[in-house]
């Protein structure tokens, strides 16, 4: 929200400097640039600089020789990499499981939102949001053995269902063609109610007069929703796009590690699990940074990618 | 054989002296001093620390088994702690920092190079060990069947010691109440095993009246394995563990799953799990979480067979009805179901007459010093004096391993019992500097425990320590995936069982062909070196 905010403030003093010079702007608002020193050197001591050791993705790094002493390999980690025969199955599964999560998990909260929002009863919304939020503190560990266990061909509840109505039981966990389902499923019901939280905010924040105003003019709840609720979360639902499409390349690793067996490497082997697999057998420390550089680059392009397409289509992109 | 020596001399020398100088910088972030500190007497005492591989409680500098220990060696010992989860995350973060213990218990044999190329893990001369630990040596050379003055080697090499580790093979572990309710013995072959397994089946021998019971899970798929001559181990989680080559009786190492008899083990497998006779949900592991020898399924009545140390489920004796023998998994097993009951079996007899399961090495406790100990020769000998005194001196045996008696450990008819558990026993310096269940301590300590565990198994299959090569590193995640992969595809029915050979054709492609023919070659090279 702090940045929206700037970001309105903004265009005033934009529209100022243009008119002076940058150094003649800078000698006027002095104060101001000096404030802003203690977070330019933040960034620049925690996250520009280490950036440096970026380097050991070029080189066979070894932690006691240092960046200065190890042997430098040019691309050879990124070859080993993209001729890796698994690779090419491995970004897919990525991708495609991401997307399923936008695809399901993303509006999810926001629906969720919409639906409390409109709880008369202040006592049953409070009750049922704690509850949606909840899984979110359980960890995937456990989470994925509750799950696995639910989900049993023989103990699992489900299949008792299936089993009683006369259908055969299915092993979902193990199935290569319900496993991305498991995934997805068992992500939106442990984020759900944590991800509508910032949404809730959002709802708060709107003037009750559009409400009465709306009803006045004869709007239903339905309308209501569409015609104020909404564009009032658009700015957030904008913000928290872009930053999910950052997110693509970037699968959760606790909850794949979890659940995959070597039955659904094919349709669940993500590049976490992957990196993790590969690197557990040796300290490649720059395998893993050249992987994680590749990642990366990919999400910084995502994220471009999905402002610009905010920026054309609403007033609320990030930059 | 003198220039050797002279050579060898030359490299400790300069080793030492290399590592003087990185200590200087490595020293100052330890926190402690890195050399020594003064002693009452006011001499220098020799500071060691120890990194006894992964543990889950910190040492208690002031415990009592650590001050015996010093007095006997005249050492300050130190505890080096690394918190057991993500162990070899935070192990390699401290390493990065400059920070290592003196003495290093290393459980994974690949990483051996990467240690040594990092500057981390130092050089250490046989002709040292030989001068400074004979009884050790003579111990060792007692026990070499080859390998065991190769394992250690890299580049030429010597970077540590190996222990003699007295173990077993897994044991076969049948639900007694069920082979009784059904009026069945324990089978020895291979066909008998199915007739039994079948009916577990079939029969209902947990008595609920339904179909839910199978014959056994991933944990028997060795035995298995093991009755066609092959040493394929799944481990405790489910999948293979490729990475444990095989070492043939004409001492060549070879990958025991692309030979054409896994194909034939195979085919049983998937024959059994068409029959139901696999439990379907193998594929999630018979272990739920909590302690990793646990069989859920085999306590929870869906299977009747399981595999897994002797000593996992009894200490010392096959008598079931003494709960003083019950290790863990019999606990467990006790607690869910009074009635249930256990017996051991032989390994199923192939076709050929092969049998046999999985043993860990016999070489254990892989030990190496650091550059860091390197720097002080004297660090060197009073570690290889400790060493010494485990291959003679019981007493000292005890109090490293387990202790002092009434305190930490108690006499029974059974051989000594630990009073506390694993995680108190460590924190009061027991285990700190252990060198584990020797040959020697299995016979003078532990003498019941070992006939037990020698009646109970048969034919180990024991593990092999490749010598760490680029060429098997850098593919044995791949040939790992691929592996379990189609094993578990072929097992389960989703592909056929001719299946197999593409997979042998992909594995090779993939580097198997060439990890395994650059193991062999330094293999070979090991032991012409040796003579």
């Amino acid at each position: 929200m702090a940045r929206i905010r700037t970001k309105k403030v903004a265009p005033q003093t934009i529209g100022n400097s243009k008119k002076r010079g940058f150094f003649q702007n800078m000698r006027l608002y002095k104060e101001y640039y000096i404030m802003l020193i203690p977070g330019l050197l933040f960034f620049l001591i925690f996250c520009y600089g280490p950036m440096y050791g970026l380097v050991i993705a070029f080189q066979e790094y070894y932690p006691l020789k240092g960046i200065s002493g190890s042997k430098w390999v040019g691309f050879q980690h990124f070859a080993d990499l993209f001729s890796n025969p698994f690779f090419l199955s491995v970004l897919k599964n990525t991708i495609i499981i991401s997307l399923y999560k936008l695809l399901i998990c993303f509006p999810a909260p926001i629906i969720l939102c919409l639906a409390l929002n409109e709880i008369k009863s202040m006592k049953f919304k409070k009750v049922a949001q704690s509850i949606s939020y909840l899984p979110h503190f359980v960890s995937w560990v456990v989470v994925s053995g509750i799950i696995i266990e639910f989900l049993s061909p023989s103990r699992g509840p489900i299949n008792i269902l299936l089993q009683n109505l006369g259908l055969e039981p299915i092993f979902f966990v193990a199935d290569s063609r319900y496993f991305r389902g498991v995934l997805v499923l068992s992500d939106l019901w442990k984020t759900i109610g944590w991800g509508s939280i910032v949404y809730l905010a959002a709802v708060t924040a709107v003037d009750p007069a559009l409400y009465e105003a709306a009803e006045m003019d004869g709007a239903g709840r339905i309308q209501k929703i569409i015609h104020v609720t909404l564009p009032a979360l658009l700015p957030i639902i904008t913000v928290m796009l872009i930053m999910q499409s950052g997110k693509i390349l970037n699968d959760s690793f606790e909850q794949v590690y979890n659940f995959l067996t070597p039955t659904t490497y094919s349709v669940g082997d993500v590049i976490s699990t992957f990196v993790y697999r590969m690197g557990i057998q040796k300290m490649q420390y720059s395998f893993t940074t050249a992987v994680d550089l590749f990642k990366n680059i990919i999400s910084f392009a995502l994220v471009m990618l999905t402002n610009y397409v905010a920026r054309k289509t609403n007033d609320y992109a990030l930059w | 054989m003198k220039k050797a020596k002279r050579l060898a001399a030359r490299m400790l020398v300069s080793i030492l002296t290399v590592s003087a100088l990185a200590g200087c910088k490595g020293g100052a972030s330890d926190g402690t001093p890195a050399t020594e500190t003064s002693g009452e007497n006011g001499e220098d005492v020799v500071q060691l620390s120890f990194l006894p591989g992964q543990t889950n409680a910190e040492v208690d500098d002031d415990a009592e088994v650590v001050k015996q220990i010093e007095e006997r060696f005249g050492i300050d010992l130190k505890g080096w702690y690394v918190d057991s989860a993500n162990f070899q995350e935070n192990l390699n973060v401290r390493f990065a920092g400059g920070e290592m213990p003196d003495v290093m218990v290393i459980d994974n044999l690949a990483l051996l190079p990467t240690y040594v190329e990092g500057g981390i893990v130092a050089e250490l001369p046989i002709e040292l060990i030989r001068e400074k630990a004979p009884n050790y040596a003579k111990a060792i050379d007692e026990a070499d069947d080859g390998t065991a003055w190769q394992t250690m080697m890299y580049n030429g090499k010597n970077y540590g010691i190996v222990n003699t580790t007295k173990v077993y093979p897994m044991a076969m572990i049948w639900r007694k109440d069920w082979l009784d309710k059904l009026g069945l013995e324990v089978p020895e072959t291979l066909d008998e095993y199915e007739e039994v397994l079948t009916a577990f089946v079939e029969q209902d021998p947990d008595g609920n009246g339904k179909k839910d019971t199978a014959g056994m899970a991933e944990r028997a798929f060795g035995a298995v394995f093991g009755a066609f001559g092959l040493r394929c181990v799944t481990g405790g989680f489910p999948g293979f563990t490729v990475e444990e080559m095989q070492l043939g009786e004409d001492n060549v190492p070879f990958f025991p799953y692309i030979r054409p008899e896994a194909k034939e083990a195979l085919a049983v497998l998937r024959d059994w799990y068409d029959k139901g006779i696999i439990d379907k949900e193998f594929i999630t592991g018979e272990n739920h979480g909590g302690y990793a020898w646990l069989s859920h399924s085999f306590m929870n009545d869906r299977i009747g067979l399981t595999s897994a140390q002797p000593t996992h489920y009894l200490f010392a004796s096959t008598d079931t009805s003494n709960e003083e023998n019950w290790a863990t998994c019999m606990k467990e097993l006790k607690g869910l179901n009074p009635d249930a009951d256990i017996v051991f079996g032989p390994a199923p007899i192939g076709p050929d007459g092969k049998s046999g399961t999985e043993a860990w090495s016999q070489w254990g406790h892989l030990t190496c010093i650091t550059t860091k100990a390197a720097e002080d020769p004297r660090k060197v000998e009073k570690f290889l004096e400790m060493l010494d005194a485990y291959y003679t001196d019981i007493d000292y045996m005890k109090l490293s391993n387990l202790g002092i008696e009434g305190v930490h450990y108690k006499e029974t008819e059974n051989g000594p019992v630990r009073l506390m558990d694993g995680t108190d026993v460590r924190k009061e310096g027991v285990l700190q500097c252990d060198m584990g269940s020797t040959f020697l301590y299995a016979e003078k300590i532990t003498p019941e425990k070992d006939k037990f565990c020698e009646e109970v198994t048969g034919n180990g299959y024991y593990r092999f320590q490749a010598p760490p090569v680029k060429e098997f590193s850098d593919v044995i995640a791949t040939l790992d995936t691929l592996t379990e992969q189609a094993y578990f595809d072929i097992i389960s029915g989703a592909k056929p069982l001719d299946y197999f050979d593409t997979y042998v054709e992909e594995f090779k492609a993939a580097g198997g062909e060439a990890a395994e023919k650059a193991v062999q070659e330094a293999w070979a090279a090991r032991l012409a070196g040796e003579q």
